[in-house]
């Protein structure tokens, strides 16, 4: 049933489970064994048995560009992403290094802006980001940390090295899917994970909870803690809601809250007022406040900025965090760590163009057809152009848009990035194209999740991961190294 | 607890005990109907006024009824539209309730979605309508073993009782039962299938026998079902319930000494001497006031106004 494509044999894509020569990766071999003695029928049985669990646990998103906004079912193909647990190791360290020095540059650009005296980073790269807030220049958050919740998206390219592709800064999701896709697989497999030793996923809930505990400005023992939704219409309302109980805190929306006299934010309960101390919040910095910030938000709370620059309230993640992953600046981030850290990267960036650059500027105009193009400042896969998938028409388009404002694009090489087997329309096994998100933590110290968030491409050949746009997603499995290794 | 969570508690319960009623209902209509001879007509439209729309078509055939009870989408008081809407008011208040409560609902609902476009005879009606009171049922039960005992609690439990107190009323009024103790109507000679229609509508056969140890009599079930405190369903039970319930709410700004106000009237009836107009005027009285009550708790708890300074 499973056999290696010719891709993978010439080494173009890196498969994750299974070698050029057809062998099974290191780790991996149960797995493969299993999957190779599974008939058609126990396979579509399992496939059956995954898509009920996932339906009657209401594991869900929302999409909104169908005609009605749905609650469409989680996506999560049968077969595990699997990676040992020395190398995840030294992708933890790689990514915790990232977050630190990224948060060392949050809180040097909103207040010394030594980097930018320095000259390692353009000024107007900062300043003329629309994610830069100005209101939060001078603000010192506790323990200098702006972004206490990371989602950074790594690739593998076909000679096996990963790559970050993205930070994502603002207020990054799915984890809530890691952490589902890993309980219904222990349903569905019990018999893998008593022969494995897979490391378990379930530890992240206690370490957000210790993570936005010890941001709390008042010196408590039980910080009143809320997660802040825009409401059940937005995509990720199930994953707001899933947090929300995990760790234990009040789901609330910006008409719950109000900020009073005193600088402090209150929430609106049966009981009478109480005081919040720690917002996790789950709406876009513009709407978080419409006093000062987008006046039409009806999605936020009056006085919020306010509250949280007296020190009575923190942010997680902080207003302005969002500089940190713009994809312009992204190009920096090598450069950032050094400065900061005086430290070599541990994961590299994917080699990255930045059109506001003349030099780069040309070479991409160049070689258009050979490079994926992203606008600096979207997320969910919007805008991007694959060169060699992209119409003559859209390659012209794409070209006037550069033209016309070089500043908000980047462009890459198109990677070949790596497969792993996966449970086709027809019930078969192929590879098809994967990413991984881990989520990392910081505030009083760094917690990572154990591996993260698989997304995989569905349709052959494709490149495109996200749920919204036909992707699904798979669990990952950290296994531990055998002995003998 | 937010006020905003504290009504979608309080709703979602309403419409999941709004659902069972009304598939407890339509079984015992079901059930009723199979007994009586062919020359005894069921007053299908006296039954929609009372729980539908209050405008339906006279004539309108079983099948029809059934229809709207139970799938009809245009009818907000349907088991589908409920079960609907409690879905929407648990997706909201996720965080606060059993994952095994939630997944009860969701499958009830998924299953209902997809009755709706199957044939739908008799049996198959039957089958769905006992699936959602063991769903309900599963639900509470989920409720009772692992739901937090705090004010999401009282704000749950205070939503079922209110709509039970309903659902009673409504249940009783002669226009469903079709009968009144000691008065003759058509239905006279089959009066026993009536009461027992009542009964099990409420799932009090058997405790009924075990209390009142006689023949069905009106007078017995009436008092029965809108009196006795020993039985659980019965109007007197959801009435105590919800005035102890208003009684724990913090600082206590609806007084529970208004739900005794609503039922005041049930206890100088004279279950043996009793009109049909009197019953109805007398359970249209408690829905009114029922409806006052649920106006007093939501401008108290639920639409926050309290100056916060």
């Amino acid at each position: 049933m499973i056999q290696v494509t010719p891709e993978i044999a010439a080494g173009q894509f890196f498969d994750e489970l299974i070698k050029a020569d057809g062998q099974a990766r290191p780790g991996a071999d149960s797995l493969l064994n299993f999957l190779k003695e599974l008939s058609p029928q126990v396979l579509s049985e399992k496939r059956a048995a995954l898509e009920a669990a996932i339906k009657s646990q209401g594991i869900s998103f929302l999409v909104y560009s169908d005609s009605m906004n749905i609650d469409r079912s989680w996506p999560l193909d049968l077969v595990p992403r699997v990676m040992r647990a020395s190398e995840w190791n030294q992708t933890e360290a790689g990514l915790k290094q990232r977050l630190k020095a990224l948060n060392l540059f949050l809180n040097d650009i909103y207040n010394e802006q030594a980097i930018i005296h320095d000259g390692v980073v353009p000024a107007e790269l900062v300043t003329a980001s629309h994610h830069f807030i100005g209101l939060a220049s001078g603000v010192r958050p506790l323990f200098d940390t702006w972004a206490h919740i990371c989602g950074s998206d790594l690739v593998r390219d076909h000679s096996g090295q990963l790559f970050v592709l993205e930070d994502n800064l603002r207020v990054p999701s799915g984890v809530s899917y890691m952490l589902e896709n890993r309980s219904v697989m222990k349903q569905i497999y019990p018999e893998l994970f008593r022969h494995h030793q897979i490391l378990p996923v379930s530890q992240y809930a206690s370490d957000l909870l210790d993570m936005l505990n010890a941001l709390s400005p008042r010196p408590v023992d039980h910080p009143v803690i809320v997660v802040m939704t825009p409401g059940i219409y937005n995509s990720a309302y199930f994953e707001h809601s899933y947090l929300a109980q995990q760790i234990g805190a009040e789901l609330v929306q910006g008409s719950d809250l109000f900020v009073d006299s005193d600088n402090c934010v209150y929430m609106k309960a049966v009981e009478g007022v109480s005081r919040v101390d720690v917002i996790y919040r789950r709406i876009d910095d513009t709407f978080l406040d419409p006093d000062v910030l987008n006046p039409d938000s009806v999605l936020g709370v009056p006085g919020l900025i306010r509250a949280w620059r007296a020190g009575k309230v923190s942010i997680a993640n902080a207003p302005g965090s969002g500089v940190a992953d713009d994809k312009v600046l992204y190009a920096y981030v090598p450069e950032i760590i050094r400065y900061y850290l005086n430290e070599v990267p541990l994961l590299d960036n994917v080699l990255t163009y930045v059109c506001s650059d003349p030099e780069q500027r040309a070479y991409v105009l160049d070689h258009l057809d050979e490079l994926v193009v992203k606008p600096a400042d979207a997320s969910g896969g919007h805008g991007i152009m694959v060169g060699p998938h992209a119409t003559d028409e859209a390659l012209v388009t794409r070209r006037a848009e550069i033209l016309e404002n070089p500043r908000v694009w980047v462009a890459q090489p198109t990677l070949s990035i790596s497969t792993t087997l996966t449970v086709t329309n027809d019930g078969d096994l192929a590879p098809r194209h994967v990413d991984l998100r881990p989520f990392v933590l910081q505030s009083s110290e760094q917690w990572c999740s154990t591996g993260g968030l698989c997304r995989v491409a569905l349709q052959e050949g494709s490149l495109v991961v996200n749920s919204s746009q036909g992707g699904g997603s798979k669990d990952f499995w950290v296994v531990a190294d055998e002995a003998h290794d | 607890m937010l006020a905003r969570v504290a009504e979608h508690l309080y709703w979602l319960s309403r419409y999941v005990e709004r659902a069972e009623a009304t598939a407890r209902l339509a079984i015992a209509a079901s059930d009723t109907i199979l007994d009586l001879p062919d020359g005894v007509p069921y007053d299908w439209e006296s039954l929609m006024q009372v729980f539908g729309s209050g405008d339906s078509d006279p004539g309108i055939s079983e099948a029809e009824v059934m229809e709207q009870l139970v799938l009809g989408l245009e009818h907000s008081g349907s088991i589908r539209a409920s079960i609907a809407a409690a879905r929407e008011n648990a997706r909201v208040t996720r965080d606060l309730i059993p994952k095994d409560a939630w997944v009860a609902l969701n499958e009830l609902h998924g299953l209902i979605e997809r009755q709706s476009f199957a044939s739908f005879d008799r049996s198959s009606r039957i089958r769905l309508l006992k699936q959602v009171i063991s769903s309900c049922r599963l639900w509470h039960g989920c409720l009772m073993a692992s739901q937090a005992r705090d004010v999401g609690w009282l704000f749950l439990r205070l939503g079922d009782r209110l709509e039970h107190a309903d659902m009673v009323s409504r249940l009783v009024d002669p226009r469903v039962t079709q009968m009144v103790p000691g008065a003759s109507t058509r239905w006279t000679s089959y009066e026993a299938i009536g009461w027992q229609n009542l009964l099990s509508a409420l799932g009090g056969v058997e405790l009924y026998r075990h209390s009142a140890r006689n023949r069905l009599r009106g007078s017995d079930v009436l008092d029965f079902v809108l009196r006795d405190t020993k039985f659980p369903q019965s109007m007197a039970s959801a009435v105590d319930r919800a005035g102890q319930l208003l009684g724990d709410l913090p600082h206590q700004r609806v007084s529970p000494d208004l739900m005794k106000g609503i039922v005041g009237g049930l206890e100088e009836l004279d279950f043996e001497r009793l009109t049909p107009d009197l019953l109805t005027q007398n359970m249209d009285w408690i829905q009114q006031g029922l409806v006052t009550l649920h106006e007093h708790i939501s401008s108290e708890y639920f639409f926050f106004q309290s100056n916060p300074s």
